[in-house]
């Protein structure tokens, strides 16, 4: 099963690698191969998702080869950087998140007519990168894909943006680039704070492990875990570190400047990708190495991570309170949102965790909705901005309704995805700062102003005589809604379809790290 | 001292591939005195790119082979053949690219042997024992590329170049001379393997004089290098200097004076190694800093290369700066594994970039940013392959210039000097900004009123092609320079 999920990288590689062959006057033969070479990845991210264990806690699917070797990288042993690929609960949910919103996102281009060939080009291959970055089970391979996504979301935004989308661009190169600098630097603190500590346990190393100290695989890592004590100060620095990374990399307070304006000025098929899944890799990081291998680090900033979180929670809820256009409304609330996943890590319950994986997939299929619904509307309305918007419910119906249920699932109405997750969040929050948890559940609160007097405004009130003659939503339109859709109720009723595959990775974890 | 003399015969067996180039740039000359008109201008540069191509496989053949003899004049080993063999494949692409300028901006054809005599400098640099020979190399190179950068006789801003480079330089080499009669005076030698074994104790026997020698020279070639804060000539110089010339100073130059660097400090200094190593460490931040931001503020596409060469400049300086931390020698070679990895890269990306930016800015007839505008349009594979070379020089993935400095990186935290992991790919991200902005201008903004389509010729093709192939080989299938690299026996 390990080829499948090289496989979900290497085909969209290969559609974009073929689309630079197709000559750019044949759009639809172009949009095409963009979508079969996104369908087929989601197929198979489907049905890994389906065959996936529940009943092991460590990775699945396991992939791995060496790709080069550097000598004597450590105590004259060398290093051998490896592509490695590997799903386990936390990780499974986001990759087939990332083929869920992919499929949709390219289907929602097919709008786009200026530069098909170089538009897919690039989508593709920030796909292949986001799919890579959360099937990596290896460091180096996550950085890699990491990189990826920073150049192919750059084109995305710089060429078919809006009027600032140079600077917004440049912005959003600056930040993310900063952000993977400072994760790489902790991604390879940690390999080398981790051999050294094994060199100097005396264990003797068990079988997967290559006879060198130095990896930077995961999969190795993990065998090992149990056995290497990292000292509570390289630790705690180390953690810092991956915070610090984190927080430049989702955009929490005070590094939130930039995504308002990338999400401002990129088209609707790249918000969909950025707001559904790009802007889940840096919490899904700070999971994947921080907590899983620093436990002591996050047991010394555990109340800094929640705090930070608490101040992300408000801090974006206030300003999506005052926000004049829906785009920097919904980035300001995914920020809100996310600040929420800060404080569930914070929590260290399993509880909290699990929960926090719910919100990484509910927010991002509910972001991805209210941004194709945003789009739509200004498609037909021309503008984004709420003040000028009114009275839409009457020529637009099927496309008011849908952005309603998107804006309840993100306010948390039970019975949909947002309220699961938010649910199980605040559970593990309580367990350990009550207080906290309070202050943001007042984020909570503010959502639900935010967003229905953003609706209301919207789709409410007097019709405006420009708007009458507005064409409600066409077939195709239809898809990405209706998938959508479903899976936010599906989650919402049924959560054990996300539960069972979270549950048991979530409960080894917060074995490890106390909670 | 030494009784033996200096024979053809063993100044053959240490010297081969340099004689090959040196007799053939003689020769050159003396043909391009006996023949006149178009022949010459035709056939010169051609015999120049034959010569470097004998004497690159010459330089093949000899890794792995060690040659010792009792003439301190030079070694032959693994360090000054894989250095010979980057000066030479760089030298060979830097030839081709002039002459694919023939038809634009063509070179007086004086260049064909100047470059080779310069390359015979640079690979003595490498090979080198002795502090006259080495001297010696320093300055044929210094002066043939004092020349090669006034070459444009008529336009004043190669001659101010030119000028200002022999200021600069002269200084500098009359600061490093300074620096070896220091250590002449203490050791008594101009050999360097007797400087080796005297300097083990200087340092506590004349420690200032032992510090003023290290200064003096760090400072010079801190000069040739254009590490910060000794680059003021750089930005000048590669702006006036024809464009083939700038690319070979910013590759061949700066590889060659690295090779001295490394040879003469290591040897001389190399006991009191963890002294000073600090030194080092701060200049490579500085000039990365430096270079960097520097390059943040230019339009002009050359005077960017330039910063953006000083920033790559202190790249290189990291292994140099970490290898007084490592406790074995096998860390040692990793670091100049390292280190020739990126010099590698650093020469087919920079000398690629130079190139397209040679054809853009002739045909446009502007050397500022704006000339890429809309070169996607105008001409998608030069578009597409300087997007290559600047993702590069960038440092991401899947290019030779990101194994590079992850191969920097590594020997950094090997030695434990995270910092200077950290900050090499912190001004990385600085260097996205203007490497980005070229880049926006090729694909981001409409070409200018009627621009025709570009023609490139097609040697220059050969060039870039070359560059492209040798970027995404290194990036792709790194093991098969770093294996070699990495069996290499380097100090005889």
């Amino acid at each position: 099963m390990g080829d499948v999920l090289l496989l979900l990288v290497l085909i969209p590689v290969l559609a974009a690698i073929l689309t630079l062959f197709l000559p750019a006057g044949s759009k639809s033969l172009i949009r095409g191969v963009a979508l079969v070479g996104t369908i087929i990845p989601t197929l198979f991210a489907v049905v890994a998702y389906a065959s996936f264990g529940h009943n092991t806690t460590g990775f699945q699917d396991v992939f791995s080869t060496t790709w080069f070797t550097i000598n004597n990288a450590f105590s004259g042993t060398p290093l051998a950087i490896q592509f490695g690929f590997a799903v386990d609960g936390i990780s499974m949910p986001l990759v087939l998140l990332v083929g869920v919103v992919s499929v949709l996102a390219v289907i929602r281009n097919f709008a786009i007519d200026t530069r098909v060939k170089a538009h897919y080009f690039w989508m593709l291959l920030l796909i292949a990168g986001l799919y890579g970055a959360f099937a990596a089970a290896d460091m180096f391979s996550f950085f890699f894909f990491l990189e990826a996504t920073l150049v192919a979301t750059y084109f995305l935004i710089a060429i078919w943006g809006n009027e600032r989308r140079q600077y917004a661009a440049t912005k959003f190169l600056i930040y993310r680039g900063f952000a993977s600098v400072v994760m790489l630097a902790g991604l390879i603190g940690l390999a080398y704070s981790f051999a050294s500590q094994l060199q100097a346990t005396t264990i003797s190393l068990v079988v997967p492990y290559e006879p060198n100290y130095l990896t930077l695989s995961l999969t190795q890592m993990a065998s090992v875990v149990g056995h290497v004590n990292l000292p509570a100060a390289t630790q705690g620095g180390l953690f810092l570190v991956f915070l610090l990374a984190v927080l430049i990399e989702e955009a929490f307070v005070p590094f939130h400047t930039w995504l308002a304006d990338t999400h401002e000025q990129s088209d609707t098929g790249t918000n969909m990708l950025i707001g559904g899944v790009l802007m889940k890799i840096g919490l899904y990081a700070l999971i994947r190495f921080a907590v899983t291998f620093l436990p002591q680090g996050l047991h010394e900033y555990g109340t800094l991570v929640a705090v930070l979180g608490v101040i992300s929670i408000l801090y974006g809820a206030l300003v999506a309170l005052a926000s004049r256009d829906w785009r920097r409304l919904i980035a300001f609330s995914s920020i809100s949102h996310m600040g929420l996943v800060l404080l569930a890590i914070g929590s260290m319950q399993a509880i909290g965790l699990q929960g926090a994986v719910f919100m990484l997939v509910s927010s991002g299929l509910l972001t991805a909705l209210m941004f194709f619904t945003v789009g739509a509307q200004a498609d037909r309305t021309k503008t984004f901005t709420i003040g000028e918007l009114g009275g839409l419910s009457r020529p637009l119906p099927v496309l008011s309704g849908v952005m309603l249920v998107a804006a309840l699932g993100l306010v948390g109405l039970p019975g949909l995805s947002g309220f699961v997750s938010e649910f199980t969040l605040f559970v593990g929050s309580f367990a350990r700062f009550p207080a906290l948890s309070i202050v943001a559940t007042i984020g909570m609160i503010l959502a639900a102003l935010y967003l229905l007097f953003a609706m209301q405004r919207t789709t409410f009130g007097p019709q405006k005589p420009e708007y009458a003659g507005l064409k409600d939503a066409r077939a195709i339109e239809y898809i990405p809604m209706v998938v959508l859709i479903a899976l936010v109720i599906w989650i919402g009723v049924f959560p054990s379809i996300l539960g069972d595959v979270v549950h048991g990775t979530v409960q080894a974890i917060a074995a490890r790290i106390g909670g | 001292m030494s009784t033996s003399f200096l024979s053809f015969q063993t100044l053959w067996s240490l010297m081969g591939p340099e004689l090959v180039l040196a007799i053939a740039a003689f020769i050159i000359m003396l043909y391009e005195l006996i023949v006149t008109g178009d022949a010459k201008k035709a056939v010169a540069p051609w015999l120049s790119v034959i010569a470097s191509i004998g004497a690159l496989i010459f330089a093949m053949s000899r890794i792995g082979t060690t040659v010792t003899t009792g003439v301190s004049v030079a070694v032959v080993d693994d360090f000054g053949s894989i250095f010979a063999i980057l000066l030479l494949i760089s030298t060979i692409l830097v030839l081709l690219f002039a002459i694919a300028m023939k038809k634009r901006q063509s070179l007086p054809y004086e260049y064909s042997y100047l470059v080779l005599f310069a390359t015979v400098g640079a690979m003595v640099l490498a090979t080198a024992t002795d502090l006259i020979t080495l001297y010696v190399g320093l300055e044929l190179l210094s002066i043939t590329t004092y020349v090669l950068v006034a070459l444009y006789r008529k336009s004043p801003r190669s001659s101010e170049g030119g000028l200002k480079y022999l200021i600069m330089g002269s200084i500098a080499s009359a600061t490093i001379l300074y620096g070896m009669s220091f250590l002449f005076g203490i050791s008594g030698s101009t050999d360097l393997s007797t400087i080796t074994v005297v300097m083990q104790t200087s340092f506590t026997n004349f420690p200032g004089l032992a510090y003023l020698s290290l200064a003096l020279i760090v400072v010079g070639i801190g000069v040739k290098i254009s590490a910060v804060p000794f680059h003021l000539w750089t930005a000048d110089v590669y702006e006036g200097a024809p464009t083939p010339v700038t690319a070979y100073l910013a590759v061949v130059s700066k590889a060659a004076v690295f090779a001295l660097l490394i040879r003469l400090t290591y040897m001389a200094f190399g006991a009191e190694v963890h002294m000073w190593y600090g030194v080092i460490g701060w200049i490579a931040v500085i000039t990365m800093i430096v270079g960097n931001f520097g390059a943040l503020a230019q339009k002009n596409v050359k005077r960017l290369l330039a910063y953006s060469s000083i920033g790559n400049a202190g790249y290189m300086l990291i292994p140099f700066a970490v290898s007084g931390l490592v406790k074995t020698t096998s860390s040692f070679t990793q670091g100049l594994s390292s280190l020739l990895f990126y010099l590698f890269a650093y020469a087919f990306m920079t000398i690629g970039a130079f190139a397209i930016y040679a054809v853009v800015a002739s045909h446009e007839q502007s050397d500022e940013v704006d000339a890429f505008a809309g070169l996607y349009k105008r001409n998608p594979w030069l578009a597409g392959t300087m997007a290559l070379f600047l993702l590069a020089l960038a440092g991401m993935p899947l290019t030779g210039g990101f194994v590079g400095k992850l191969m920097i990186f590594i020997a950094a935290f090997n030695a434990g000097q995270y910092w200077l992991g950290v900050v090499l790919f912190a001004t990385s991200v600085v260097a996205f900004y203007y490497y980005f902005s070229i880049l926006r201008a090729m694909f981001m903004t409409e070409p200018k009123s009627d621009s025709k389509s570009m023609h490139t010729p097609a040697v220059m093709h050969i060039v870039i092609v070359l560059c492209a192939v040798g970027i995404l080989w290194l990036g792709i299938f790194p093991t098969t320079l770093s294996g070699v690299l990495g069996n290499l026996h380097w100090f005889a």
